[in-house]
């Protein structure tokens, strides 16, 4: 996600991400991929509680759209170095704002299922007031 | 995003999702506590929230 900031700040939009774990691992995610955007750490699963975000089980590891999401991120570069925490913790990605007003919601379903930038970025353009 | 809304009861439907989250104080990788409501107060946000770290 961090590859399409530049084009979520050309649309009014800032980013920022939560993650489970402590902040050593938080520190070193940042040095190690350069972020700047604020990088959360809900070690208690607050956040990720709040908005229903769902836990995996070992049969996702047999499923076929995994094995290709794994395949997808290898071939774009990105390589998982460390679990975590929960390494059955499922991610997702919301569009809120400006205001308490959601605008995207993405609650992923499998290892990979991310939400795509088009619709993060579609999202964002569905206020006008907003648009560039 | 209507999935995340079920229910017949309008006394038991959520608030939305942004409003559930704008209380909660994190910290982040410095330790500075952090509102989430604030990220998003003037401006629109995108939050993703990470599988793992790396």
């Amino acid at each position: 996600m961090r590859e399409h900031e530049q084009a979520f700040k050309n649309k009014g939009a800032n980013l920022a991400a939560i993650g489970l774990g402590d902040a050593n691992y938080a520190r070193l995610f940042r040095e190690e991929t350069g972020i700047t955007f604020p990088l959360l750490i809900d070690d208690q699963r607050a956040a990720y509680r709040a908005v229903g975000l769902k836990k995996a089980n070992l049969l996702h590891l047999l499923r076929a759209d995994n094995a290709k999401a794994r395949k997808r991120a290898q071939a774009a570069g990105h390589r998982q170095v460390r679990l975590g925490q929960n390494p059955f913790q499922l991610g997702g990605s919301f569009v809120f704002g400006p205001g308490n007003v959601d605008r995207y919601a993405h609650v992923s379903q499998t290892f990979g299922d991310n939400a795509q930038p088009a619709d993060l970025l579609a999202a964002i353009s569905a206020s006008s007031k907003f648009t560039p | 995003m209507g999935s995340l809304y079920t229910g017949s009861n309008p006394r038991s439907m959520p608030r939305s999702l942004s409003e559930a989250l704008a209380g909660i104080v994190l910290p982040d990788a410095d330790g500075r506590q952090i509102q989430l409501g604030a990220l998003w107060e003037t401006q629109p946000t995108v939050l993703v929230f990470l599988r793992h770290y790396g």
